[in-house]
């Protein structure tokens, strides 16, 4: 059997693009419009989301037995704020620059409702392995969208990449400071979801159920 | 701005009412969770669809952030602080708005059954509403706020918000006929309002100082 | 019975978690306080140009914060009863060339607080830099109140003295357009950040917050006041 036919593997690669958490089922916007003027922020963002929607989802399969129906949600937000806590601690202790940068985001984390979305939708129904792949697949296909995203922004808005001056900066380039503000990532997103529903809607017109 | 302005003022101006008054109308307009700081943006994006369903959720924010803010600032106060466990506070503010949704559902289940079935739905999804998080966490940095200031904050932003989703509601049912591209409709046309709509709202903030 | 269980349950996990975050939040506390003291360190020597910080170590950091930094005397604002802490940077160890005064500000951002220090010349009437040591504004957006473009119009001196009646002591202003003398932005203009609107008017309301309070404090220390 191949990866992509078990059950974690199908899950994972659903989530890329499929059912996209992003443009597909509009989660975790609040996150996607802070956060995509500069890559860099981007990235450890996503980093951030990618561990902690795979963890949590692993512990909420593993405890999915045993989690009473009247308190589940409550259950759910204190395990994913105490991992997202956790990882804050750690990031704060033994890397304090890079906290800097990710520390007003914490809040975000614990707030995106990819992470409770995954855990209800899938955790609280699945074994532990898919669940794991289920919620890696979440924050990979959220990377992809706010990475695609970020680089339109920062190129158009700043004029860099990574920090770095791209070569038609200060020459010829004026910096479009409505993509560094937050409706510049509305425009982005929507334009992103309209080139993404477009190719599926396209897929399923021509018979290609794939 | 406004809120920072009359910060000294609070201790000493006995004009109380006016005072909640400016809070309250500061965290319903200029300071507007939603279109200004752009929290709340899935469930808004989700929900807007249908006006009476808007309204419905609208009104459900508004109860949650109220009284989450309440209880969170009396949390804080007596509890973490004196304790010197605020470093818990993202925990346990979020503990408390899922317990707080739980019980409101429970509640109006037991109570009045056809609103629970008209609003029922959407009571879960408030809590990862990251609006209302945002408000129990920014209510801690107006440091003057007491127990009524931090009501009315609440209460004011769960009004913006109900605001801002019911002038989408409108918008979305008015376009429901037009003819949009079949990619951009639902998600993609609400986001490009959206968006809009902030830059509207980017003019509102130097109003205020 | 079943209730029991469900609180039994919630509380078990409550206790779980909470005791994994606190066990973690006390084993690294020293750390996160050391961190903090560092950062501290590092921007009070680059805010006096004491050092360049890329180069220095740790510990060679903490000397010259430790040597030339005098932080032993606080002002009081005889207006409210505040204290603030006064900061005195010399350029050698033996503290007998002075090289700048400084003083902590402080106020609500757009999202959290931001704290920070200005640094004034010996003659107490201009500025000489501005630091910012805590904020969580927007990053890209707010958050540039700590890059060099902000901070330039600081280092380049921005002019403290007590403004005419019902002017203010330093005002926010639009990127590229120098306000012309004699009026009362004059000399005393930073650029706003394009798109951060509300971070430029809250560090335009704290800084001249700051500096008025430090203004008051001098001269109730010119006129014998109580201090320390």
């Amino acid at each position: 059997m191949a990866f992509k036919d078990t059950a974690g593997g199908k899950a994972l690669i659903q989530n890329l693009w499929h059912e996209n958490p992003v443009f597909r089922q509009m989660l975790g916007i609040c996150s996607t419009l802070a956060v995509t003027n500069l890559l860099k922020n981007t990235l450890l963002m996503c980093g951030g989301l990618i561990f902690t929607a795979g963890l949590s989802s692993l512990t909420i399969s593993l405890l999915r037995k045993t989690i009473p129906k009247q308190v589940r949600m409550m259950v759910q937000v204190l395990i994913i704020a105490a991992y997202v806590i956790i990882v804050d601690t750690f990031i704060r202790a033994q890397f304090p620059d890079i906290h800097k940068t990710i520390g007003p985001y914490v809040g975000l984390i614990i707030t995106n409702c990819i992470i409770m979305g995954r855990a209800e939708a899938f955790a609280s129904k699945n074994p532990a392995w898919p669940s794991l792949l289920d919620g890696i697949g979440a924050g990979l296909g959220y990377s992809l969208i706010l990475v695609i995203i970020a680089l339109v922004r920062e190129a158009l808005g700043f004029g860099t990449l990574m920090g770095i001056p791209l070569p038609a900066r200060d020459v010829w380039w004026y910096q479009w400071t409505i993509m560094v503000m937050p409706p510049g990532a509305f425009f982005m997103l929507a334009l992103v979801a309209w080139f993404g529903n477009a190719t599926l809607l396209k897929r399923e017109k021509n018979g290609g159920a794939k | 701005m406004i809120l920072a302005a009359i910060q000294p003022v609070v201790q000493s101006e006995p004009n109380v009412l006016a005072q909640l008054l400016v809070i309250f109308l500061a965290a319903a307009f200029t300071e507007n969770i939603l279109l200004a700081r752009f929290l709340g943006m899935c469930s808004f994006l989700a929900i807007s669809r249908q006006m009476k369903t808007s309204i419905g959720l609208g009104f459900a924010v508004v109860f949650v952030t109220t009284f989450t803010a309440a209880i969170n600032w009396l949390l804080h106060t007596y509890v973490m602080v004196p304790l010197g466990i605020v470093f818990l506070e993202y925990i346990i503010f979020i503990v408390v708005i899922a317990a707080f949704v739980q019980l409101v559902e429970m509640i109006i289940e037991r109570f009045s059954p056809s609103l629970y079935f008209s609003l029922g739905i959407f009571l879960p999804l408030i809590t990862v509403n990251c609006a209302i998080l945002g408000v129990s966490l920014f209510m801690l940095n107006k440091q003057s706020f007491g127990l009524p200031e931090s009501l009315i904050f609440g209460f004011g932003s769960g009004i913006g918000w109900l605001i801002a989703i019911v002038l989408m509601a409108g918008i979305r049912e008015q376009i429901k006929e037009d003819k949009i591209p079949p990619g951009l409709r639902g998600a993609g046309i609400t986001l490009i309002i959206t968006g809009i709509i902030a830059l509207a709202f980017v003019a509102f903030s130097g109003m205020i100082k | 019975m079943k209730r029991v269980r469900t609180v039994l349950f919630m509380l078990a996990i409550a206790a779980v978690f909470g005791a994994g975050v606190t066990g973690l939040y006390l084993g690294s506390k020293k750390t996160v306080e050391q961190n903090k003291r560092f950062i501290e360190q590092k921007a009070l020597v680059e805010l006096f140009g004491l050092g360049d910080i890329q180069t220095l170590s740790k510990e060679e950091i903490d000397q010259i914060v430790g040597t030339q930094i005098d932080q032993s005397e606080t002002l009081t604002d005889p207006h409210n009863g505040n204290t603030i802490p006064l900061l005195k940077a010399y350029a050698d160890a033996e503290q007998t060339q002075l090289v700048a005064y400084g003083f902590p500000f402080a106020g609500i951002g757009f999202w959290a607080e931001i704290k920070g220090y200005i640094a004034v010349d010996s003659t107490l009437r201009k500025t000489i830099g501005l630091k910012v040591i805590e904020q969580a504004e927007t990053p890209g957006l707010g958050a540039r109140i700590e890059e060099p473009f902000f901070v330039k119009p600081f280092m380049d001196g921005l002019n403290i003295t007590p403004p005419a009646p019902g002017a203010s002591y330093l005002y926010m202003g639009v990127s590229g357009r120098t306000p012309e003398k004699g009026t009362a932005q004059y000399g005393r203009t930073f650029d706003a950040i394009t798109g951060a609107t509300q971070t430029s008017l809250a560090m335009e309301r704290m800084l001249n917050e700051a500096v008025a309070e430090f203004g008051r404090c001098v001269k109730n220390r010119k006129a014998g006041g109580v201090n320390r």
